[in-house]
């Protein structure tokens, strides 16, 4: 697992590619979005539950 | 260490790091304002602890870092400890962000997390890599 954070303000397009209308937002392999903040669990679940 | 100034908090963190971290930073002329920025932010880290040092990459000319590091825009920093866990920080880390960089500067020198043992388990179960995006703004 890698993690990126990854400034809206000086990459715009890539924020447009994955629709960041708010932040947090949390993209995984470029196909799970999460936005704002998660519990710990509840973020793993939704991330790894795809995964795994 | 003025690029830290106000954020004392942060830098008593960096003067306790138990590892070495090196600030692996990319950079492009083409874009000089925001790669500027970051190596002035990247340079005052550094003044905060002898463990952190910063090396400086150009995306186009040093292919075989760019390759090593899987980087692929600028300003980038890839913060590597003993062992390069794939901590990537994309823009300035500037504001708030300061926070994010200086806590991957923690995870990479070796400083516990705080993730439950639920979690740990699940993590390592994974058959698949997982790259994680996290947009962010400074303010």
């Amino acid at each position: 697992m890698t993690a990126s954070v990854v400034g809206v303000t000086e990459f715009q397009e890539l924020a447009a590619l994955y629709r960041v209308t708010g932040v947090p937002k949390v993209v995984a392999n470029g196909d799970v979005e999460i936005l704002g903040l998660e519990s710990e669990e509840n973020f793993v679940q939704k991330v790894c539950g795809v995964f795994e | 260490m003025p690029i830290l100034g106000g954020f004392a908090e942060l830098e008593s963190r960096l003067v306790r790091l138990t590892g070495p971290v090196r600030l692996v930073f990319f950079t492009q002329t083409r874009d000089s304002a925001t790669c500027a920025a970051t190596r002035h932010i990247l340079d005052g880290l550094a003044a905060c602890s002898e463990r952190i040092t910063v090396e400086e990459y150009d995306l186009l000319l040093d292919k075989r870092a760019v390759d090593e590091y899987k980087i692929d825009r600028v300003p980038a920093v890839a913060i590597v400890g003993t062992e390069d866990i794939g901590i990537r920080f994309y823009g300035v880390p500037e504001g708030f962000e300061l926070e994010s960089i200086v806590e991957g500067v923690e995870l990479a020198s070796g400083q516990a997390h705080s993730l439950t043992e639920a979690t740990l388990v699940t993590v390592h179960a994974l058959k698949r890599d997982i790259n994680l995006q996290v947009f962010v703004t400074p303010t």
